[in-house]
């Protein structure tokens, strides 16, 4: 029974590779798959280069910036640039709608800046070609044109009572076709891995993480042209002839790649809706209004009665460190709580975003894609985070400097002279930044559900198509 | 004849509900764009209110604080609001773009770039961003908007309506009879097409005016009824291309397969494939300035900027700014060390730097939107939502010269506050009503030739394959 059904799976193949239509279609997304790989390689470098040679040269910046007060330094900063891995080559995500650099100061907590969608002409948003792209889009498109006529084919050729009469059950029939259809797929499909391998990991000597998630995702595209194939296939099963075949198929593309997933932003912020910017600004400064003398003030008796002394001038610290200390520590929780708010609102629309999210794959294989390519959303949120603990430590690195280090100076904002200057030694203590990127554990943990939604489609798909060879009329 | 084409193809569209279900399709579609659109711009719009409500509010308050201040000594301390020093950090103004009400029909760039900003003289923005908040992937899929229907899902259903128009009669048999009968089969192909365009057409138009009626009544408007009807217009010469091109398609009589693969492969072509790469040949030949580079080049400056020489120099230039030397009536922040007057001629300095390198960045841009648009005539798709973005004044050209404007506001601004600080004169009550914050106004509007240029293209093209597939049907 098995020998029949692949035999019929070959034959399936024997006749495409007889078919100079098949050929031509390989090639043409060869060619497609090639340039975009080979023009987001380019970028990626392109890019990756300018990134190390700044961050190197804001390195550079801060150790180099001389003698000066720690306080200024602080207002100086650092500008932290987002690193990509090179599976951004494959799936850019989300990278050209969030910022690419923070600037990490004293007393404010920077959103990140210069999205690169806002530095390029308007027709970028028809959509960027990249091999995540011509995957998710024009692949589908090459299952249905290779499947659309699987069952039709034979019902219009008078082949399928042939079928059926060498003791082939529908059941068998429809396993062959699916069979052959995923031969050919392969066909087409494995060198586009072996290129991926070729243009991403080998070059770049991926770690074994980045490895990993290379290889899932590659395991989850497959999946996604699986379902895209079992749909098709199942649309032959249900319709008299091709050209119906071939129409129902394409609307199911145009309704999983085209309608669905703008349909779900529609839905998403109809249920949820995010504050203004403007909000969230007032908020932050409705919020952010500590008196800094009182501030001060508190914290210079408190230090008296600590340590016994009579006046401020015979303590051995510097109350005003402590008093930037504490003034940061208030704006930083204003902040996590303003940017956690944020968050929140994105997650529940993201959230929402998985119900009509349900009725199209590639909603679920493109927040996987991404995110296994880090360049999804919560890449950027942990790049926020990130950033965000490197500008605690550095700012309090440099507070506890003034605290323990600089002669104490009555604060006056009106008659204030700065005289107490670091120089190199204090700037070292702060250690260049450097960008982690979430394991592969990490991120399938924060997808749960979302790996379930694909798992759930291909199940779905199967059952379909199992439920449709019996709607195979002669 | 052609009444008794319309008739027939009546006919046979309600009796498969062809017709219904259409309607049940665009009416649900147009609405859903147009609700999603105009809660887009309600939102942006009543943010905007809010804005200007706020301001007011504070002019208010600051006007009373000015009028009620007094100091022990008889000056005027850095806690008055008139004090120039306070007014130069704490004074908030604001810039906007207000959104034109067509922006419920095409969106635009307007989720991308910011459309209003606060700023005051020390902050070039009290914002916690430029732009507005939105989630990352909703601006990657872009919004729901009746530009997307249009472009996108309408030309999807012609492709559904007329992927058959001659192969369906060829396999009913139906052409032998048209020819025994001594009825031109062009013609009558030519007819059935009109028959479909008309059809959608009013349709779509109902659909529209119905649901713009209402959703946004102002568009009826004498301020921009021209203009929506300028929108209405491209749409429908857009569907009439689409129409058109099937009916070339069509015209070389193969099956109703063959039409239907390479319309759906004319789709992508003409909506994925060329824009991407007239995209991409426009960052290749106008590269934006690294924004790395910029980043580090700021850093720099604010580093190497000397701001005793900077003030120095200033001073040299217009004496009469060594008044906050002399003048005692009047504290500034940190005055022991100069500390204000230094650090407003630092930023004047470090601003006009950072000004000419964000200059460079929207100069390159619109060397991009120059070589897009040249080329929109390479797909109908580009030059029809051009013409949509560009008369909602949201294509990326509107929002570069919004945002050259408010730089240049922002710029007069701070030079303004600049000199009162140096002079040391304070801000009198009176003077706040001077202030007028930037309202950004489109004096480039989607002109009339451009629109002429526009439909002369559209219009020719679609004489051209319409005339082509005339001749072909013409073929034995």
């Amino acid at each position: 029974m098995t020998g029949k059904v692949r035999q019929l799976a070959l034959k399936e193949l024997k006749e495409s590779l007889q078919d100079s239509y098949f050929y031509i279609l390989t090639f043409v997304v060869f060619l497609l798959f090639v340039a975009s790989l080979v023009l987001n390689s380019l970028t990626f470098h392109r890019q990756d280069q300018t990134r190390r040679e700044a961050q190197a040269a804001v390195r550079a910046q801060w150790l180099s910036q001389g003698e000066t007060n720690p306080h200024g330094a602080a207002h100086f900063g650092i500008t932290a640039f987002k690193a990509y891995s090179p599976l951004a080559i494959l799936d850019r995500g989300l990278s050209d709608y969030t910022g690419q650099a923070v600037v990490l100061e004293t007393h404010k907590r920077n959103a990140a800046v210069y999205m690169p969608a806002k530095d390029q002409n308007a027709v970028l948003r028809f959509g960027y070609f990249t091999p995540a792209f011509i995957l998710q889009y024009f692949f589908p498109l090459i299952i249905i044109i290779l499947s659309y006529a699987a069952i039709t084919a034979e019902k219009e050729n008078n082949t399928l009572r042939l079928l059926l009469s060498h003791a082939l059950s529908g059941k068998q029939i429809l396993a062959g076709k699916i069979l052959g259809i995923l031969y050919k797929l392969l066909i087409i499909y494995i060198p586009v891995v072996v290129l991926m391998l070729c243009f991403i990991a080998v070059p770049h000597a991926l770690s074994w993480d980045h490895l990993l998630s290379l290889g899932t995702v590659c395991l989850l595209y497959f999946l996604y042209f699986l379902i895209f194939a079992l749909l098709s296939v199942s649309i032959s099963c249900y319709c008299g002839t091709s050209r119906a075949s071939l129409l129902g198929s394409l609307s199911v593309w145009m309704l999983i790649c085209i309608f669905i997933p703008r349909i779900t932003n529609f839905v998403s912020t109809a249920v949820v809706q995010a504050p203004s910017t403007y909000d969230y600004s007032r908020e932050v400064e409705s919020r952010y209004k500590y008196d800094f003398s009182t501030v001060y003030n508190n914290i210079e008796q408190t230090l008296v009665k600590e340590q016994g002394v009579t006046t401020a001038e015979d303590l051995n610290v510097n109350p005003f460190g402590y008093a930037l200390d504490e003034t940061e520590l208030m704006g930083q929780q204003i902040y996590e709580q303003v940017y956690g708010h944020i968050e929140t609102k994105f997650h529940q629309q993201n959230r929402v975003a998985q119900i009509p999210g349900l009725l199209s794959p590639l909603q679920s294989l493109r927040t996987l894609s991404m995110d296994l390519c880090r360049t999804g959303f919560e890449e950027h949120l942990h790049f926020g985070t990130e950033v965000e603990q490197y500008r605690r430590d550095m700012m309090h690195t440099l507070n506890m400097d003034i605290a323990h280090h600089s002669p104490y100076e009555k604060h006056d904002f009106v008659k204030k002279k700065v005289t107490y200057k670091q120089d190199h030694s204090l700037w070292e203590q702060v250690p260049a930044y450097q960008h982690t990127f979430r394991s592969i554990t990490a991120v399938l943990k924060t997808q749960v559900f979302t790996l379930f939604i694909l798992a759930g489609w291909v199940v779905a798909a199967f059952a379909l198509a199992t439920y449709s060879y019996q709607k195979i009329k002669i | 004849m052609i009444r008794h084409v319309f008739f027939y193809e009546w006919k046979k569209f309600t009796s498969d509900h062809v017709v219904w279900r259409s309607v049940m399709i665009i009416v649900l579609l147009t609405v859903t764009a147009l609700i999603n659109g105009n809660r887009w711009y309600e939102f942006e719009h009543s943010t905007m209110q809010q804005i200007v409500q706020d301001y007011e509010t504070q002019k208010d308050t600051v006007r009373a604080g000015m009028l009620s201040y007094t100091h022990p000594d008889g000056i005027i301390g850095i806690d008055a609001p008139q004090n120039p020093s306070t007014f130069y950090a704490g004074y908030r103004v604001y810039a906007m773009k207000p959104l034109n009400p067509l922006t419920i029909l095409s969106v635009g760039q307007s989720d991308l770039y910011a459309n209003y900003s606060v700023f005051s003289a020390r902050d070039k923005t009290r914002l916690i961003q430029d732009e507005e908040i939105q989630n990352p992937l909703h601006l990657m899929t872009g919004k729901f908007d009746l530009t997307f229907v249009i472009i996108y899902i309408l030309p999807l259903l012609i492709i559904a309506w007329s992927y058959d128009l001659y192969a369906g009669e060829a396999e009913r048999k139906t052409t032998t009879l048209i020819r025994a009968y001594g009825f031109p089969l062009s013609r009558y192909m030519l007819y059935k097409a009109l028959f479909q365009f008309l059809l959608l057409s009013l349709i779509f138009t109902v659909t529209l005016l119905v649901a713009v009626a209402a959703i946004k009544p102002l568009l009826f408007s004498v301020l921009y009824i021209l203009d929506f009807f300028l929108c209405c217009g491209l749409a429908i010469g857009y569907l009439l291309c689409w129409f058109t091109i099937s009916f070339f398609i069509n015209a070389w009589r193969r099956n109703a397969l063959f039409n239907g693969v390479m319309l759906v492969s004319i789709w992508v072509i003409l909506l994925l494939f060329i824009p991407y790469v007239i995209s991409f040949r426009a960052n290749t030949l106008y590269p934006v300035p690294s924004r790395e580079k910029q980043s580090l080049t700021r850093r720099t400056l604010a580093k190497q900027i000397d701001r005793k020489e900077t003030l120095q120099k200033l001073v040299s230039a217009r004496p009469d700014f060594n008044r906050f030397r002399t003048d005692t009536t009047v504290q500034l922040i940190f005055e022991a060390s100069h500390g204000y007057p230094h650090f407003v001629c630092y930023q004047a300095e470090l601003e006009k730097c950072c000004y000419s390198m964000e200059d460079s960045v929207w100069h390159q841009l619109q060397q991009q939107e120059a070589y897009c648009h040249a080329l929109r005539f390479a797909s109908p798709s580009l030059l029809v939502t051009h013409g949509l973005h560009q008369l909602a004044a949201t294509d990326t050209h509107h929002y570069i010269h919004y945002l050259q404007q408010q730089e240049q506001y922002y710029q007069t601004w701070r030079q303004r506050l600049q000199e009162q600080v140096l002079l040391k004169q304070p801000v009198s009550p009176a003077a706040l009503n001077t202030i007028t914050p930037l309202h950004w106004k489109n004096d480039q509007p989607y002109s009339l030739p451009q629109a002429g240029t526009d439909s002369l293209f559209l219009l020719g093209c679609i004489a051209l394959m319409a005339g082509t597939a005339h001749i072909q049907y013409k073929k034995p």
